[in-house]
């Protein structure tokens, strides 16, 4: 179903009976840096805006976040979430790296169910397996497209 | 059901932060093809300028996605905010050239029902 000719780097396999393009190794682990530096930035957002009232407007929650010592390795944290991002982008395309983020979801799902014994119910589970369907299709297509990205 | 004019504003400011998130992150993609392999962003200054566009969008976004959480419930917010995966897949159709086979638009259709059946868990 790909309509992509694999590069030198980019072989194509068999998996489940279906041609998959085989994406180079080095932007899974770019996928995978993003997909962490996201969970980490939510995360430390999330401990510097702590405490802020709920009718606070933007600025101040802004104001308050900035005075935390956190706000420090927040900055870095999106300073490097931009780097890696653009070098993602540099080797693989918008459409297929971007979707790929949506990993996110069954990997914050399955770290609170083993960190925290949360709950998976049913739809949710349901949810997920269709999350990670979608990513396993996305997968198997050529990570580039394009002459522009080096993947 | 009733539905209350906040929870349309909500809803117009989750298609205005999809809106603002693929805009973001087309100026990204442009700039780093531009900067050649790796994170070259800021070699030439129209990849310069590309950054700070999409810095820009995404600052902007993050506020547009503070409001519409005010006037919305996450349950509902989450799932219409995966209609960025199909704006940033247009995009990249229509202004990167990218070539989406059916099998892409397959994996996006299902990330977008999976993310929909996540919010209404």
């Amino acid at each position: 179903m790909t309509d992509h000719v694999p590069g030198e780097n980019e072989h194509p396999v068999m998996v489940m009976g279906v041609v998959a393009a085989k994406v180079p190794w080095i932007v899974w682990i770019g996928v995978g840096t993003a997909i962490v530096l996201d969970v980490a930035v939510q995360m430390a957002w999330k401990q510097c805006v702590a405490g802020v009232p709920d009718s606070a407007g933007f600025a101040a929650t802004l104001t308050h976040a900035a005075t935390k010592p956190l706000s420090v390795a927040l900055a870095i944290l999106m300073a490097t979430q931009i780097f890696n991002w653009s070098w993602l982008l540099s080797r693989a395309d918008l459409s297929f790296v971007q979707p790929l983020t949506a990993l996110s979801y069954p990997i914050t799902a399955g770290l609170a169910w083993a960190a925290f014994d949360e709950q998976i119910g049913a739809l949710r589970a349901g949810g997920l397996v269709l999350v990670l369907a979608g990513v396993w299709l996305i997968g198997g297509t050529a990570a580039s497209t394009t002459r522009g990205a080096h993947a | 059901m009733m539905i209350e004019p906040t929870h349309l504003l909500g809803l117009a400011m989750v298609v205005a932060a999809a809106v603002l998130e693929t805009a973001a992150q087309v100026a990204l993609k442009i700039g780093a093809r531009l900067g050649g392999e790796g994170p070259n962003l800021l070699r030439t200054p129209t990849g310069r300028w590309c950054a700070v566009i999409g810095v820009f969008f995404f600052v902007v976004e993050g506020v547009v996605w503070t409001i519409a959480l005010r006037w919305l419930d996450l349950s509902i917010a989450q799932p219409a905010g995966s209609l960025t995966f199909v704006c940033v897949a247009l995009a990249s159709r229509v202004f990167l050239k990218e070539r989406i086979s059916a099998r892409r638009w397959a994996g996006i259709a299902l990330i977008l029902v999976g993310v929909a059946a996540i919010g209404a868990s």
